[in-house]
């Protein structure tokens, strides 16, 4: 039995696989599989402070054989609704930790979201908040919180001084200085890094000759982008050897997982790849104990950073 | 008039499927036999309501595609064997359309709602509005409905409209064993099969006398067609309540990616099809000019409780 058993910091997870935020339904994945025995925490569809109804459809385009275009724009309940109903009833009834992802457009509001969180949060299966920085910030004209390391800094910051849980950003690859933004994260507060977001990226109909996407540009994501977030994983694990990263990008097989390990990540994230295969979940456990047994590995964290120049 | 309830969902498992024949006919139009082997997690055998769907894996040597959404036509319990019909008319409906008898993949089933029962009432007063391949979900509700004994007399009445005849060649023995002649309405846009004209027309070239006993419309089909059914049905079917199973792009089918949203008439954040529907009341939905509304959406929160993000003072919200 290979022993698959990672730390994030201070949270000890019994296994390192886990969901990317917003392509997972608890409640009917658990209808075809034990979800505690195959992950080893929830990762929440990112949570805004008010409701919001999304953007308008086309949200999503198919990229046949490299993964997706989404633009969902965050629909939800916000954070009051979310707390309420929706954690409790999809995510906190799985006897795993749940980790709380969380978004909002200003340092003031990410701060009051989380003093709320802190207040209202069912300890026993919350047990973590991923910061998702993607997300326009108002008091910079619209621009990404994640792109810049004063903005990143200054969102964890507002998270960070309202609570004691353990804190991962999310960060996105849309920015020259991914480092940067992973260090200032760290410096303001952050106990992990979960790498990567998806990619800006656009489509075109050309039957329709326009954009297939109502918002023209959204996130890419899936097996395409895997070498893109194994490059930003090992940057950030080089230049930061002590902070755990969360590995996510194009993950869909065991070799996949073994990748982002080998590339520093001590977790790992499967996003895009869920909507195609709910059940993948199963055959990775299956596939890396069939690996870890025929190549003698006896845990999983042995692999970590193993690639590392 | 009772609101019939909608049934409640199947158990969802996995399912190993193989391909029992896959036929074109010279329009275009396939008709796919499957053979539901054993459920990966739970279960044995397969069970499906008329209006539900599965998620079908399509993929290829070339690697990703989502699943695809398909509603069974047929269902055979016993032989554990149901029907799609399909048109070739993107890349998963293509990749679908190169598999030969004998293939394997797994889709995911049952998913979704169905469509409403009529208990207590007579299936009679039903009438079925089905554009092309939209008839799949509508005629197994009337399969359905033979195998629970309704007889000729009890049967709804189906208006089915197609392209032109040769689409429909290769459904008519089967429509004719289910539905009764005289309580089916053939139409085609190019007049070589029944009245010549559109599924709205055809329901137009009938007296008021004939579609004033129906209490309930299930619709389904392109969606142009469903709009012209839902915007003239008050005038058409008066006494009818109308519902719609949609045939939106569906990226997961499994209520995670939000991508097959429509939105809501009174108001609320838009609804998932694949959570909410496949079958809604068509009173509930948001309808534009052409179609479902795709943009009116935005903004449509006002049910959910307002959050405070304007000050920094400290305390609760």
């Amino acid at each position: 039995m290979t022993d698959f058993q990672t730390k994030i910091g201070s949270l000890e997870l019994a296994s390192p696989i886990l969901n990317a935020s917003g392509t997972f339904n608890p409640s009917v994945f658990s209808r075809l599989f034990s979800l505690k025995s195959h992950l080893g925490a929830i990762v929440t569809k990112t949570v805004t402070p008010n409701a919001s109804s999304g953007n308008p459809q086309q949200r999503t385009v198919e990229l046949p054989g490299i993964g997706m275009l989404n633009s969902i724009g965050l629909q939800g309940k916000g954070i009051i609704a979310s707390m309420d109903i929706d954690i409790p009833q999809h995510y906190g009834c799985h006897d795993l930790p749940v980790i709380l992802s969380i978004s909002a457009d200003s340092e003031v509001a990410f701060q009051r979201m989380t003093a709320y969180i802190e207040a209202h949060a069912n300890r026993h299966y919350l047990q973590g908040l991923e910061v998702n920085v993607s997300c326009p910030n108002v008091h910079a004209g619209g621009a990404l919180f994640g792109a810049s390391p004063q903005w990143v800094a200054k969102a964890v910051h507002a998270v960070r001084q309202e609570t004691t849980l353990p804190l991962w950003v999310k960060l996105t690859p849309n920015t020259t200085e991914v480092v940067a933004v992973a260090q200032a994260s760290v410096d303001a507060g952050a106990d992990a890094l979960t790498a990567i977001n998806t990619v800006l990226g656009s489509h075109i109909d050309i039957r329709r000759r326009k954009p297939s996407l109502a918002k023209v540009s959204g996130g890419y994501s899936g097996q395409g982008i895997k070498p893109i977030a194994i490059h930003h994983v090992l940057n950030i694990a080089k230049a930061l050897p002590n902070t755990p990263i969360i590995g996510v990008g194009g993950i869909r097989r065991a070799e996949d997982v073994l990748e982002f390990l080998m590339a520093g990540a001590t977790a790992v994230q499967v996003g895009t790849h869920c909507f195609s295969d709910p059940a993948v979940f199963v055959d990775l456990v299956q596939d890396l104990e069939a690996w870890c047994i025929a190549e003698g590995v006896h845990s999983l964290q042995e692999l970590v950073g193993v690639a590392l120049p | 008039m009772s609101i019939p309830s909608m049934r409640t969902e199947a158990l969802l498992d996995e399912f190993a499927v193989r391909v029992v024949f896959n036929t074109s006919s010279p329009t275009g139009l396939f008709h796919l036999r499957l053979a539901f082997e054993s459920g990966r997690f739970h279960q044995k055998h397969h069970h499906v309501q008329a209006g539900q769907f599965l998620m079908l894996d399509v993929q290829d040597a070339n690697g990703f595609r989502f699943r695809r959404p398909y509603s069974l036509m047929s269902w055979n319990a016993e032989t554990q064997e149901g029907d799609i019909i399909y048109k070739v008319v993107g890349e998963g409906s293509k990749a679908l359309s190169h598999w030969q008898a004998g293939q394997k993949s797994v889709a995911l089933s049952s998913l979704g709602n169905a469509f409403p029962t009529v208990a207590g009432q007579n299936p009679r007063h039903t009438i079925l509005l089905a554009g092309g391949v939209g008839l799949a979900p509508l005629i197994l509700w009337a399969e359905e409905g033979r195998q629970k004994g309704w007889q000729d007399d009890d049967m709804p009445t189906l208006v089915f409209g197609v392209r032109s005849q040769a689409e429909a060649q290769s459904l008519l023995p089967h429509l004719a064993r289910l539905i009764p002649l005289d309580k089916l309405l053939l139409c085609s846009d190019d007049g070589s099969l029944g009245f010549h004209g559109h599924v709205v027309a055809c329901l137009e070239d009938q007296t008021p006398e004939e579609l004033d006993h129906f209490e309930h419309a299930f619709v389904c089909g392109p969606t142009p067609m469903m709009n012209a059914c839902v915007k003239t049905a008050p005038q058409l079917l008066p006494n009818a309540n109308v519902y719609v199973s949609l045939e939106n792009h569906m990226p997961c089918g499994t209520r995670a990616c939000f991508g097959c949203v429509v939105g809501q008439a009174h108001g609320g954040l838009p609804l998932k099809v694949c959570e909410a529907g496949p079958v809604f009341e068509a009173s509930q939905l948001l309808w534009g000019e052409k179609g479902l509304d795709t943009v009116g959406f935005a903004g449509a929160c006002d049910a959910f409780p307002v959050f405070d993000t304007t000050t920094s003072a400290e305390g609760g919200v």
